[in-house]
C-alpha cells in the first residue's frame, strides 16, 4: 500500500479481484506520475458475436498463470524502453464472463500522447499473440468451442 | 521418473483435470506424448501431425514454465519433477 493506495502489478487475476479504477488509482500512485501528460487506456470486453458470425453466451478464459505473468512482465519491460514511457500495466482476467464483461485492460501513462498511443497499441498487439492464454466460446445454441 | 502434465483449454476440459502425473520408464518428451495419447486419444487430433509424424508446427512446449523453442523438441531429455505444458495456440481476450 502506498498512500492507501492498492499496488497493481501487470499480471493475470481472476475475475473480480481487480478493477480499471484500481488500476488508474495505482498508475497515478507512481512517484514519476508527474512528468505524465497523458494516461491512455484499451478495455477488451465480450462481443455477442464470435468471428465466424455465431451469436455468443457467455466466454470463459484459462491461463497459465506463471508462463502468462512472465511474458507480460517481458513485453512490459521492451514497451517502456522501446517508447520511453512513464508506466504501462497489462491485466489480463480469467475465469466465466457474460456479454460486455470487461476482460483485459492495457493502460499506460506517457509525457506526451504520440508515444502514449504507439506504446499502448503494441502493447495490445502484443499480449494479444504472446500470452498463453485461451478463450472458449459458449453459444446461444448450445455448442462451444475453444478459440485458436 | 515422474513428471507433471499441466492441462489447458480444451486438455483440460476432455480431461477433466488441471493437472496430472505420470510415470514415465524413459525420459523422452515422445515418451511422455505417447502415454499421454493412450490414456486421452482425443489430444492426439489436436496437436499430432499424423502425416509428418511430429507436432503440428502450432503447438508449443513448455518445461518447467518455460517454452522451449528447440527443433528436435519430441527427443528432449526431462528429469524428474518436471512440469510439462502441452499448449495450443494462444486466444487472449
Amino acid at each position: 500500500m502506498n498512500n492507501g493506495i492498492k499496488q497493481i502489478k501487470s499480471g493475470i487475476y481472476n475475475k473480480g479481484e481487480i478493477n480499471f479504477d484500481d488500476i488508474l488509482q495505482s498508475i497515478k500512485s507512481n512517484p514519476n506520475i508527474k512528468e505524465s501528460g497523458a494516461i491512455l487506456s484499451f478495455t477488451g470486453i465480450v462481443r455477442n458475436v464470435s468471428n465466424e458470425g455465431k451469436l455468443v453466451k457467455s466466454l470463459k478464459i484459462d491461463a497459465y498463470d506463471n508462463l502468462a505473468n512472465k511474458t507480460i512482465n517481458e513485453i512490459s519491460n521492451e514497451i517502456k524502453k522501446k517508447f520511453g514511457i512513464i508506466d504501462l500495466k497489462i491485466i489480463h482476467l480469467k475465469g466465466d464472463f457474460e456479454i460486455s464483461e470487461d476482460l483485459v485492460y492495457v493502460i499506460v501513462a506517457s509525457a506526451h500522447r504520440e508515444e502514449g498511443f504507439d506504446a499502448l497499441r503494441e502493447a495490445v498487439e502484443k499480449y494479444k499473440k504472446e500470452l498463453s492464454i485461451w478463450k472458449r466460446e459458449d453459444y446461444i445454441n448450445g455448442s462451444s468451442k475453444w478459440v485458436y | 521418473m515422474k513428471v507433471t502434465v499441466l492441462y489447458f483449454a480444451d486438455f483440460k476440459d476432455i480431461a477433466g483435470l488441471d493437472k496430472e502425473n505420470y510415470d514415465l520408464d524413459k525420459n523422452e518428451l515422445i515418451d511422455l506424448i505417447n502415454l499421454i495419447f493412450e490414456k486421452y486419444s482425443l489430444f492426439k487430433s489436436l496437436i499430432w501431425d499424423a502425416i509428418n509424424q511430429t507436432l503440428k508446427t502450432t503447438i508449443s512446449i513448455a518445461i518447467n514454465d518455460k517454452l522451449i523453442k528447440k527443433k528436435d523438441i519430441l527427443s528432449i531429455k526431462l528429469s524428474d519433477g518436471d512440469k510439462i505444458a502441452l499448449l495450443l495456440p494462444f486466444s487472449g481476450g
